[in-house]
Parts: structure tokens; sequence; C-alpha cells
């Protein structure tokens, strides 16, 4: 059957239905760890496809989204915990039954608590009349701060103790329905005329100006759209964690999202989303000493397949890539649930095995020609190295066993230093991110699986 | 009246620190036009040089200062090598990043090398000459203007009033000085005159990163304890005194930073410190709305 | 009535008067060159007009109305369009986007109808595509429309910055040495061009220029900026042997 673009819609609202409710039956009898591990890749996506609106596409760097997280998250918070109760009463007596007074109101906490982050929004775009780049980029750190500081001396929601009992609303369906609203309203935005005007400011502030953009007002609207979704994650946060505390918004949450957004690459929606996976599913994975070597073993496959990847041309390759490496992030955390250990070796090496093969699938799309077979033999042979280390770690001499204790006694530390250094890895090697600024387009889609068929053939 | 007079010399001993480290700041924004994060780093690195040369090489504390000045030296050229100058075709952003990315290193690596746990710094290092030359000038002052100022802050603002002097003399006064001015008022340029930029940049760093060793050596003979994450606070204050003072422009960041610090102490005196550090982010923010160029800014004519 | 005014216009910079009372007109419909030797103001003058700069003194008038000190994008809609000496195109943007940006300007939707995708969204996008369409066709770029700015060679940039500022449907346009780095054939496509474009849009034209030919064979009066002054004004022919017009070219002592 031919895809065509007027059908399609449908079809990948229908698939994305089913595929949301399936998962959210599915959820309780799935590993809770890994449920809360989905559902803060969700809030991520949130947060990083809002902030690359107003990051990447209009390009004014902003360094306190966590700031506009903290107001959705606290505003909304105090709403149900102080009237969610009375609220649901109410809307009881008018004769609303209980299963839907509850998400009414948090529906309606989670939109006040994205009002007032996008009135956040504008305070801070405003600025911006008088101030570009660099100086901005620091007031949206300022910004960021004090907030935090405002906060630390509300006592209603807890101040520097922190804010608990907050009722959880949070399911799967709540953050991926709004993720997917996230995703459509800033495409939207961005494939319309108001879109382009954003990226003229990004481009060249002054000769949009000339040619009749008020940039200012762009920019503005820029900040409060992505400050109103990144309230609406700080919502969903809040009352999936049922406790809030200011330092959870600090200066190093809104790094932590600018860099989902430059890793994946600045002016890409997808990029966004990979960013928010891998972000999210790093650090987990780099907890246990078996999630290091999962992302070690990752990151050889990386240095494999990205010599295919940065050839010319290879958008769609860097499409394939990523969608290898988000399956791969994945796995490598399910692997961090086991264990360098004896017992676990009969859980872990069929996950080896399937990651192996899966890894060798991708490449070889990946890489598209003949030429790309050696890469992945080193590929391979890497893969079987790893595979060895974890099923015969009696082959290490002792004083690897000595290294390996004290690495599991310094874990915690060990992760962020890795983290960082992973972090200058990626800057020296891909400044612009996994993606660039390619998209996940049907084209792209096309040319990967061959089964998306427009009725029209691409023009020549 | 004496209370104020305490809390401004508490304060101009304080901006004396926020104003070494403001320079490495002021100075490789100018060159690069870049925020250099891991700068706050340096200067806890600096300390723990210092630390370590005293308590294993049992070195006297100007012995200890030097090295700690030559070894955070050789480490922002390093920096500057190893992850800023790849990316100089790059957007700024990619190296802002970069630049964040070796300041979680340098925090994270400086936990995991040296523990978590503040060290005890040795104190009782100021002998001789100096020290009693020193207790004799805090004496004087305390008798006269009823002002108690340690021996150790009186360090401080001498020696910070040296080094700056002396930077100040170098820009001015010296080829390599006027080198450094001219790369950063155009790099492109600088480079036709023949000035290698490369070798400029990389001074640029030599000279920061010292003055941040020296601030963190003497910030730790006063406050006598260290730990790895010492450089967070400090550093961010002193971007702030930075851009106070105009960002890019050196006697601005000893402006800035001075004023931060008596800024610093007065509200801590008279309003409450638990806003010590919001002070900065306040000054910050005013700043940039009313005059973002600084105090010693100019406003920067975009050429169309 | 003149369509633009500048009326003892002065603007200082730090210890450098720029511009220094100078008055201006131009006709509605006129070709008119703007000439000078380097740093004599002209661009400087352009961007007073546009709103970049605000004039220390005087007034800058279009059609009567006062614009001085207007914000650019205001300047834009009240019917000015320029292009810059150093080309400024949205890089990234394709061609087609440049000239929708500056077709959208004057006449957006508004942002819910984008989110929502309504019909009048759909009929809005479509009338503006077809707009920019056209300006490049006229402009001999349709064919280049969806290659990004960057990408273009030399030439074509800078008739893509032209079809960008016609896409504002100005009634004067400023063009800042549109023949920069151009060699003689192509300067003679783009004086044809001009005079094309002055004509199909019914607009104004002020023009910067060195290239002497250029001013010579079209601009039907010229004025000469010289340290931020006028020091001459008139038809191409009486400009060419002003006498303070050659000294401020090529110094003293002529001869």
């Amino acid at each position: 059957m031919t895809l065509t673009a007027r059908r399609r819609t449908p079809l990948l609202a229908a698939a994305v239905v089913v595929c949301l409710v399936g998962i959210n039956a599915a959820a309780p009898g799935l590993n809770p760890y890994l449920v809360q591990i989905v559902i803060y890749i969700g809030i991520n996506i949130i947060l990083a496809v809002s902030l690359n609106l107003i990051s990447g596409f209009t390009g004014q760097l902003n360094l306190g989204h966590a700031g506009f997280m903290a107001v959705g998250a606290y505003l909304s918070a105090g709403l149900t915990f102080y009237l969610g109760g009375a609220t649901q009463h109410a809307l009881g007596h008018v004769g609303i039954p209980g299963w839907l007074a509850g998400p009414i109101v948090f529906l309606i906490a989670l939109l006040l608590g994205g009002l007032m982050a996008a009135l956040c929004g504008v305070l801070v775009g405003l600025p911006t009349l008088r101030l570009r780049g660099d100086y901005l980029a620091i007031v949206t750190l300022g910004f960021g701060e004090i907030l935090r500081t405002i906060i630390v001396q509300l006592d209603v929601v807890g101040a520097a103790r922190g804010f608990s009992g907050i009722p959880q609303h949070t399911t799967f369906i709540w953050t991926y329905a709004w993720a997917a609203l996230t995703i459509i309203a800033v495409r939207n935005l961005m494939a319309s005329a108001h879109g382009r005007a954003l990226a003229s400011v990004r481009e060249d502030e002054m000769a949009a100006q000339v040619m009749g953009i008020d940039t200012v007002r762009y920019k503005v609207i820029a900040f409060a759209i992505g400050a109103f979704f990144a309230g609406i994650a700080g919502g969903l946060f809040g009352h999936y964690l049922m406790y809030l505390n200011p330092g959870m918004f600090s200066f190093l949450r809104s790094i932590e999202i600018v860099l989902m957004v430059v890793l994946g690459g600045m002016g890409s929606i997808a990029g966004s989303v990979v960013g928010a996976i891998i972000l999210t599913v790093l650090p987990e994975a780099l907890r246990t000493l078996a999630g290091m070597l999962a992302v070690a073993y990752t990151l050889a496959w990386v240095g494999v397949l990205m010599p295919c990847l940065a050839r010319p041309g290879g958008a769609r390759r860097l499409a394939g890539g990523a969608i290898a490496l988000a399956v791969v992030a994945v796995f490598a955390t399910l692997v961090s649930g086991a264990d360098l250990g004896e017992g676990s070796r009969a859980g872990v090496t069929p996950w080896l095995g399937l990651g192996t093969l899966v890894l060798g699938v991708a490449a070889i799309v990946a890489a598209g020609t003949r030429r790309g077979v050696p890469r992945i033999a080193v590929g391979v042979a890497v893969g079987a190295a790893f595979c060895a280390l974890f099923l015969f770690p009696q082959i290490l001499p002792p004083s690897a066993a000595a290294a390996r204790d004290w690495l599991s006694a310094n874990v915690s530390q060990l992760r962020m230093v890795i983290y960082a250094g992973l972090l200058i890895a990626l800057m020296l090697a891909r400044p612009q991110g996994i993606l660039g600024k390619a998209e996940l387009t049907w084209r792209v889609l096309q040319s990967i699986f061959p089964v998306v068929k427009r009725r029209a053939p691409a023009r020549a | 009246m004496v209370e104020f007079a305490q809390l401004l010399a508490q304060g101009i001993a304080w901006g004396s620190v926020y104003a070494l480290i403001a320079l490495g700041y002021t100075m490789v924004y100018g060159v690069l036009r870049l925020i250099n994060f891991a700068h706050g780093d340096v200067y806890m690195v600096g300390a723990f040089i210092a630390f370590y040369a005293i308590t294993y090489a049992h070195a006297g504390l100007f012995a200890a200062l030097v090295i700690a000045m030559a070894g955070c030296a050789l480490l922002g050229v390093i920096i500057e090598r190893g992850a800023y100058r790849p990316l100089r075709a790059h957007p700024r952003l990619a190296v802002l990043i970069t630049a964040i990315g070796v300041s979680l290193f340098l925090e994270n690596g400086g936990q995991l090398l040296f523990g978590p746990q503040p060290k005890p710094f040795p104190h009782e290092l100021l002998t001789g000459g100096l020290a009693s030359g020193l207790a004799s000038a805090s004496a004087a002052i305390e008798r006269s203007t009823g002002v108690i100022i340690a021996k150790e802050q009186l360090l401080i603002i001498a020696a910070a009033l040296i080094m700056m002097g002396g930077l100040q003399l170098f820009v001015a006064k010296t080829k390599a000085g006027k080198a450094i001015r001219a790369v950063a008022a155009d790099r492109g340029a600088a480079s036709l005159m023949g000035i290698n930029t490369d070798t400029i940049i990389s001074l640029t760093f030599v000279i920061g990163s010292a003055l941040a060793a020296a601030a963190g050596v003497l910030v730790s003979l006063e406050v006598a304890q260290i730990d790895p994450i010492m450089g967070l606070m400090p550093g961010l204050k002193a971007f702030v005194a930075a851009v106070l003072g105009g960002i890019g422009n050196i006697p601005g960041a000893m402006i800035g930073g001075i004023i931060m610090g008596i800024a610093e102490y007065l509200v801590v005196g008279y309003i409450s410190s638990s806003y010590r550090d919001a002070i900065a982010f306040a000054i910050l923010i005013i700043i940039l709305l009313l005059k973002p160029t600084g105090i010693t800014g100019k406003g920067a004519v975009e050429k169309v | 009535m003149p369509l633009l005014e500048l009326d003892h216009c002065t603007i200082h910079f730090e210890g450098v008067t720029a511009v220094s009372d100078l008055t201006l007109a131009v006709e509605p419909g006129a070709l008119v060159g703007l000439i000078g030797p380097n740093g004599a103001g002209k661009t400087t003058v352009f961007n007073m007009i546009t709103g970049i700069y605000r004039p220390s003194a005087g007034d800058i008038r279009l059609d009567g109305r006062s614009i001085a000190g207007l914000a650019p994008h205001d300047v834009a809609r009240a019917g000015i369009a320029r292009t810059f000496q150093n080309i400024r195109l949205f890089q990234e943007l394709s061609a087609l986007d440049n000239v929708r940006v500056a077709a959208q300007a004057t006449h957006p939707y508004p942002i819910s109808q984008a989110l929502l995708r309504t019909a009048t969204f759909a009929r809005a996008e479509r009338r503006l595509a077809v707009q920019a369409m056209r300006v490049l066709r006229r402009l001999g770029l349709y064919h280049l429309r969806e290659a990004p700015a960057r990408s273009l060679p030399y030439g074509q940039q800078r008739r893509l910055e032209i079809a960008r500022a016609l896409a504002t449907r100005p009634r004067l346009l400023l063009l800042d040495e549109p023949t920069a780095g151009m060699n003689p054939s192509e300067t003679t496509e783009l004086m044809h061009l001009i005079r094309r474009v002055r004509e199909d849009f019914a607009l104004a034209v002020l023009l910067i220029e060195h290239d002497m030919r250029v001013v010579m064979g079209i601009c039907e009066r010229v004025v000469v900026l010289d340290y931020g002054v006028v020091i001459a004004q008139g038809p191409p022919d009486a400009i060419r042997n002003d006498p303070a017009v050659i000294e401020a070219y090529l110094g003293e002592a002529s001869a």
C-alpha cells in the first residue's frame, strides 16, 4: 500500500495512540525502574524540544530553562496540593464522575503552571530589546538562579526543605501526550510564516528588522512558548515524583537540557528527541560498572560507525545511525540492571548477543555500501571482546580486580567525570550534534525504509 | 561607623580575590569572546597544588605560590590547546559547552582524586619578616581606626595590588601586552599585522590562570580550608564582577571585583548572610538591564 | 511632494560627526545616485533612513510623515526597503524562504492559525508562496528557490538580496553598492535589472555606487557626499565636471 501524504497523518496519529494506550496498559507489569526512566525521557523530550525553539530555532541562548520548569512545577503542585481536593469535590457536585474529575483538576493545574511559566518567559524575553547574544545568555542564567532564591523563601511550598505530598497524577500517557503536543506545536510553528520569522531572527537579526520583522516581539514569543512547555514539563515532573526541591532546578539542570539540545543538534526537533533519550539513559547507565561497560561498548560502535555517517550525503544514514544509537542506549539501560557477577551472566549474555545483532543490522543500513564491511568487522570484534569480558571475567589479571573494586567504590564520582569527559569529546568530535540541522521527515524515513512510498515520485 | 569600615575592609580583601579571578575571565573573553566556565576551577586547582606542595614537599609559602601559579598556567594552556583551540572555527556555543564540560571534569575529577571532604590548609605559614611586618601593620590599623583586619587579609590586598599593578603595566607598556590588546580588538587584523594570535591567546590563558591560582592560594591562607568545589561560587561571582566592570576590560575587572566584594560584605553585614550569593545575581541583572557593557564599557556600535 | 526628504540631518558618534546638515530629496519614481569617497557617510545615511540609527538632529520624512527614530521594522512597513553593502541574507534559509520572510512581514496571520493548521493558514501560505515565487521569477532566480542562500554564487546572492527587498513591496528601494565585486558584463546586466525593476514595481531608487559607469548610466540625479556633507547635487553630466567633486575623489592638485 502506498502511503500518500494525505493518508499518512491520520495513520501516524492512530499508530501513536495505539502505542501510547498499549504501553500504558502494560506499564504496571514492567520493571518500575524502567517505567521511571521512560517517563523521565518523556519529560526531557518536552524540555529539550521547547528549549530548542528558543535556542536552536530562534538562536537565543537560554541558560535558565530549568527556572521555567520550576515555575510550572511549583505552581501546579501548589494548586493541586492546596486546592485540588476541594475542586474535585466541587466537580463531583456538578455531576462529573470521580475518574474524570482528577484528570480535569490536573489538567487545569498543569495549564496554569504553564501559563505562569510563559509569563516568566515574556519577562525574560523583554530585556532582549537591549541585550544580544552573550549578555542575554547571562541574564537567562541569572533569572534561573534568582527564581530559585525566591522559591527558597516561599514556606508555603516547603522552601529549602522541599515540598512533599504532591498527589501523583502523572502517567505514561500524560507525559507522552504532552510530548507529542510539544513536538507538533513546535513543528507547526516552525513550518509557518512565524517560524520563518523566528529563523530569520536567528540568522541575521538586523537584516530581519530591516525586512519588517519585529524581532523583539518574535523573541518574546519564542521565550513564551518555550517557557510554557517547560512549565508543563515541570508540572508533570512534580506530580510524578510527588516531591519538589529547589535544588532540582539549578543551573546544572538548565545545562543538562542545553546539552540534550546541543547533542541532538540545534535546529532539529528529532535531534532534541534523540538528545533527550541519550542524556536521560546515559547517567542511569553509568550508575553501575556493567552500565559503564555497556556505554563504553556503545561508544566503540559509535567510533566504528561515525566515519560512515560523516560521509557527504549522510543525512539518511545519520537518521539510521541515530535510531541505532537510540536502540543501543535503551539496550545499555537494560544491561545496567545487571551486575558484574557470576549469577547474572545468564541474563546478560542474550542481551549482548541481541544488541550486537541489532547493531550489525543498523551498521549495514548506515554504511550502505560494501566499503562499510571492514568497519563492521572491527565492530563485531570489539563486541566479541566485550562479550568475553562479561562472560569470562577470570581472564583478566588480578590487578584488574583491585582496579575494579576501586571503581565500584567510586562509581558516582566516576560517573560525573565520565559524563564530563564525554561532553568534551562530543564537542570536539561533532560540535553540530548528532543530527545537526537534519530533521526526521517523511522523505528521510522513506530513504531508510523503502516501504513508505509516496504517490508522486521525488522530483529530480 | 567602625562597623562600616570593618565591612569595607573585609570587602576589599575579598574583592581583591574576585578581582584576581575576574581578570582571567575578562582577558579570555577579550581575546576569544568565550566565557571560560572552567576558570573558577583553575582557582581551586591552584589551592590544591599549593596544599600538596606544602604538605608533601615541605615548600614554603612563597615557593608554593610560585609552584601553584606555574602549575595552573600550564593547566590553562592545556585546556586552551586541547579543548578550545580545535573549536575556533565552530559556533561559540560549542566552545561554551566544552568549557562547561571542562569545569565539570575538574570539579568531579577533583572529588575523585582528592576526596570530597574539605582539607585543612596549613596555616602558620606566614613566618619571618613578612609575618611580623604584616602583624604590626594590622595592629597599627586596629589602633588607629579600630578596624580589625587579619594579616592574611592584608597579604591578600597587598599581593593582589602588586599583581594587578604589574598586569596593568604589562598590558600598557610591553609589546606582548599591546599584542594582547590588539588581538582582543580585532583578531584578524592583529594576525595580519604579524602577531601570532595563537601564542597571544595561550599567553592570555597563562596569565589568567596564574592569577587565579594566586587567588586560590591566598584565600586558602585565610579560610584555612580547601575542597574540590570551592571554585564554583567565587568563579561565578568573579564572572559577575568582570561583567560589572565591563567584560573584556582589564581595569574594569579590577574595579568590578572590588565592588563585588564590598557589596557582598555590606549586604551580609547589614541585611542578612543568606543573601550572600543572591546579591551577586541581583547585581548581575541590574547591570545587564541598566548598562550591559559594564562600568567601563562603551556601547559597541554594530557596523552595518 | 517628494517621496523621501532628509531635512538638515546630522549624526554624531562618540566624537565623530559622520553626517552633517544633510538635506536631500527623492521624488516618487526617481532614480538617484549617492556617491562619494569611502568613509563619506553614505551607508550612514542609509542607516538613518532605515531606522538603524537615529539622527542627532534634523528630520527624515516619507510622504511628508516623519520617520526619524522609527524602529527599522516600522520603517520597512512604511515602504522603504534596502540591500546591504556586505550581503546579509539569511544564509541557512532557502532563497524562497528569504523572500517569503520579507513578503510576510506586512501581512502575517495569527500564530494560533499556524499551530492549528486551519484552512485560512493554508490559503495564506499558498498566497505568500505564489507572491514570493513571482518576485523570484522576475529576478531570474526561480530555478534556485530551494537552494540555501549560502550556496548561491555571488552574483545570484546580490540578486536575491534585491528580490528580498522587493518582496516587502516598497515605494523606495535603497541599494548599497549593488555591483560591488561584479565584472563588467554582470554590472551591465544589473544596470538593466535596476531600471526594469524601477518600472515594473513602480518605485523610487536611491543607489550608493562607486562604479561611475553605473552612476552615469542609469541615475537621473546624483548627490555627492564627502566627510558627511553634500558637496554637489545635480544631473550626472554636471557632477562629472564639478571641480569640488573631482577634488574630493582625487585630492588636491589633480593635475
